[in-house]
């Protein structure tokens, strides 16, 4: 019970739980018009585009993380950015971005299938009731959607608090800093507290049970994914 | 008002090719052909979901050719009515209603009322069946206050059972709403009857063009085409001129010879012909009577035949009848046929007026 309280548990899941939520909610609002073009329009190297998203999930998030940390110190423009924008190597923006990368691949994904999942003719016969194509989107397509896409940022959500490999390259294993609670389960292992994983482990399992349950409750009253 | 001219679209491998046609408001063009005759493309075209590579659109005196869909206030009512999932009915037409303009509520009421969906107002749209769509749908689309209102096969989902009640009672409340609103309404079906009871104006459409346009009697009667004469079901042979004297044509049609009156659009060198013959003009007959002296002066085509097949389609009979090489297909009442006594395999005395004979020259 005292690890549950101690306050690198507590740390871990607090940072867990923003860092998350922010690369979920970031992906969303990158990847929904993205994977929205890729459904509904057709348009010369549409295939590649597609074959390029598709990239990273063959990659290990290790090398992604890897990638990113060269990019931020060896570019220029990635020096540029990481000194005078916002610091993201060894830093929790770095943990937002690193999930962040590792999602958008995954998110761009499953968003194209809930929009091939709704006509598009919906849209059409809304627009020839006097709405902009915009507007079909937002009170047509995106309502009819919204349970498939919550499950989505549900799942999102879920796989970002259980990310390590990108994390662990760009933003480091650092104590109280940079430590989500992947990371404090292998700096636990590492200094080899036992029962610390244990406590880290079953938050992580009880996070994601919880997500499965409530993911599973939406889709069974909404559209299907 | 429509007005579409010279309207050319491509969807694909399929063109659709210099179309024209003008709907007045408060009138109703249908719309005829076979399936992938671009009926739906041609509707698609005008509610500005279809890119079009030449031609106009005018609308109520404005060119909305290259206006975008939500800008040309024309009402489309797709084959599968898409509403929208997952809503009732009252908001389905609330959706529409808040575009409208012009539209009062009681307006909106009054629609509602004629459509007869007052009691479906609070049902998911799942829950309805496909005459009640059919009518949502419409609602929906009058509830925006179209110029002009476009109907894809309205009655295409309709179950088969029900389909005839529906078609009767919908061709009137249809009708009441168009004269009551005003609006210039495009309707497309390969049904005869919807047809007949609908519009003002017909157009046939095959392979991406428009064959032959007119009111339901001009097309009906004088079918400009082959593919026109084949669609509406009449004979349709092609045949050759043995003699043509200006006063009377004989056409030798696979070895039965019909004796047509003179028709100006045949010149005498044109010897090859479209043979049309409707199956209401064909009598069909028991006795030797047609031989009398006075049938012959009124230069009668009396052919022998025997009858093939007998079939019953709604209230009316057709019969299929052999004579030389040809099958030619009459229609009848019931009373008649019993009178009569014809049935399959018995000779039969086939009596076509020279006047009921239309001729085009083969193509």
């Amino acid at each position: 019970m005292l690890a549950f309280l101690s306050d690198e548990v507590r740390f871990a899941t607090f940072l867990s739980i923003v860092t998350a939520t922010c690369s979920t909610i970031a992906s969303l609002i990158i990847c929904l018009p993205i994977a929205y073009a890729l459904s509904r329009y057709n348009f010369r190297g549409k295939s590649v585009i597609e074959g390029f998203l598709d990239t990273p999930m063959a990659v290990p998030p290790i090398a992604l993380g890897i990638m990113l940390l060269i990019f931020f110190v060896r570019n220029p423009l990635g020096i540029f950015i990481n000194e005078k924008v916002i610091k993201f190597v060894f830093e929790v923006p770095g943990i937002i971005l690193a999930q962040f990368t590792v999602l958008s691949p995954l998110a761009i994904k499953m968003l194209k299938e809930v929009f091939n999942s709704i006509s598009p003719r919906y849209e059409m016969i809304a627009r020839t009731l006097g709405y902009t194509e915009l507007e079909s989107f937002l009170y047509i397509t995106l309502p009819a959607t919204k349970n498939s896409i919550l499950g989505v940022a549900l799942l999102l959500w879920a796989r970002a608090i259980g990310e390590f490999g990108a994390t662990m390259m760009l933003a480091g294993a650092m104590r109280l800093k940079t430590e989500t609670i992947p990371i404090a389960i292998y700096l636990s292992l590492a200094a080899g507290d036992l029962v610390g994983v244990a406590t880290l482990s079953l938050i992580l399992l009880l996070i994601s049970c919880g997500v499965q349950v409530i993911v599973r409750k939406l889709l069974q009253s909404g559209f299907a994914l | 008002m429509i007005i579409v001219s010279n309207l050319n679209a491509k969807r694909g491998t399929f063109l659709l090719k210099d179309i024209n046609f003008k709907v007045q408001s408060g009138s109703t063009l249908v719309i005829m052909g076979p399936n992938g005759c671009g009926k739906t493309t041609l509707l698609e075209c005008i509610a500005g979901l279809q890119k079009i590579n030449s031609g106009s659109i005018v609308i109520d005196g404005i060119d909305v050719t290259h206006l975008p869909p939500e800008k040309r206030r024309v009402g489309y009512v797709p084959t599968d009515y898409m509403l929208f999932p997952n809503t009732s009915v009252q908001k389905n037409i609330w959706f529409a209603f808040k575009r409208s303009k012009g539209l009062s509520l009681n307006d909106l009421q009054r629609i509602i009322r004629l459509l007869q969906i007052e009691d479906l107002m609070d049902k998911k749209v799942e829950h309805l069946s496909s005459g009640q769509k059919q009518r949502v749908a419409i609602a929906r689309a009058l509830a925006m206050r179209p110029h002009v209102l476009l109907l894809d096969e309205p009655c295409s989902a309709l179950d088969p059972l029900m389909r005839e009640v529906l078609k009767r009672e919908f061709s009137n409340i249809l009708k009441e709403i168009f004269h009551e609103f005003n609006i210039s309404t495009i309707y497309t079906t390969h049904d005869l009857l919807e047809v007949t009871t609908i519009g003002n104006k017909i157009a046939l459409m095959n392979n991406g063009r428009i064959e032959q346009i007119g009111s339901p009697k001009e097309i009906f009667e004088n079918p400009q085409s082959k593919f026109v004469a084949e669609f509406l079901g009449y004979n349709v042979f092609n045949g050759r001129v043995i003699y043509n004297n200006n006063t009377s044509i004989l056409i030798d049609i696979g070895g039965a010879v019909l004796n047509a009156q003179y028709r100006e659009n045949i010149p005498e060198d044109v010897k090859d012909v479209v043979v049309i013959i409707r199956p209401q003009d064909i009598t069909l007959l028991l006795t030797n009577d047609v031989f009398k002296p006075e049938w012959r002066e009124r230069h009668c085509n009396i052919l022998n035949g025997i009858v093939r097949r007998v079939y019953m389609e709604k209230s009316i009979v057709k019969v299929e009848v052999e004579v030389n090489n040809i099958t030619l297909r009459a229609e009848t009442n019931l009373e008649y046929l019993e009178k009569l006594s014809i049935k399959p395999r018995c000779e039969v005395f086939i009596h076509i007026s020279p006047s009921k004979i239309k001729i085009l020259p083969r193509r």
